[in-house]
């Protein structure tokens, strides 16, 4: 975005003819002839005869930030950091996010992150009672094996008397 | 007739300049001057560095030499 400034403007009559193909320089002086602009040339668009009136136009540009690009720039680094929580699975805030795919939600599930303190139920020796599970797994472990933990663990115990009790016969 | 734009560049100041200072416009091909120098005063103080940029338009005409004989 630019901001212009009109600095002044001159009007004059050509005292010569200048061609198109010719290079037309504009001098801004100052004083006894000194220059203060680095080189200004161009083609004039038409050619130009004596006693042409010519109206030049000064002006001072300013580029100006456009504050919607900035926003957007700003935005887009945020997203990029953002998809960098994502891969990491940690937060802007340090925690931990949940993972979005199943393969990485079996993963953890098979390493006992989704359930605390060894309650895996992937296996019975693994179970723990639900009485002493303090974590929100239960529900998770009937959805898997269609039992809670306690009926889980409630035949375990049933089954390891009764072997204990046919080694018994045995003996 | 209507305005018409010439040319149109840019540059950057090489010098400060402050409004109370003059400045003359020259337009030239290589070192012969097309206009005699007319002067101005910026409305605005100038720093070196400052992006400037100047529009030469033609807003008239030369009377061509007939129509200049029949006014005569």
């Amino acid at each position: 975005m630019e901001s212009i400034v009109k600095l002044g403007e001159v009007q004059f009559e050509m005292t010569g003819d200048v061609k198109t193909t010719e290079e037309l320089k504009v001098l801004l002086r100052w004083g006894w002839g000194a220059e203060i602009t680095n080189k200004m040339a161009f083609n004039p668009a038409e050619e130009l005869k004596t006693g042409d009136g010519i109206k030049v136009t000064i002006e001072k540009v300013t580029i100006i930030p456009d504050p919607v690009e900035e926003e957007v720039e700003e935005t887009g680094v945020e997203a990029e950091q953002g998809v960098a929580g994502e891969a990491g699975n940690v937060s802007e805030t340090g925690e931990a996010v949940a993972p979005e795919s199943v393969e990485e939600a079996g993963v953890e599930a098979k390493q006992g992150v989704a359930c605390e303190a060894g309650n895996v139920n992937e296996t019975e020796e693994a179970v723990v009672p639900a009485a002493e599970c303090e974590c929100s797994c239960i529900s998770e472990c009937k959805e898997e094996t269609g039992k809670t933990e306690v009926e889980t663990a409630v035949e375990a115990d049933t089954k390891i008397s009764t072997e204990t009790v046919d080694d018994t016969k045995a003996v | 007739m209507e305005p018409v734009i010439i040319g149109q560049v840019d540059a950057n100041m090489t010098t400060d300049i402050t409004t109370d200072e003059e400045l003359r416009v020259l337009l030239r091909v290589v070192w012969t001057a097309k206009n005699n120098e007319v002067a101005f005063k910026p409305a605005e103080d100038l720093s070196r560095g400052d992006r400037i940029r100047v529009t030469v338009e033609k807003v008239s005409e030369a009377p061509r030499a007939e129509e200049a004989e029949k006014t005569e």
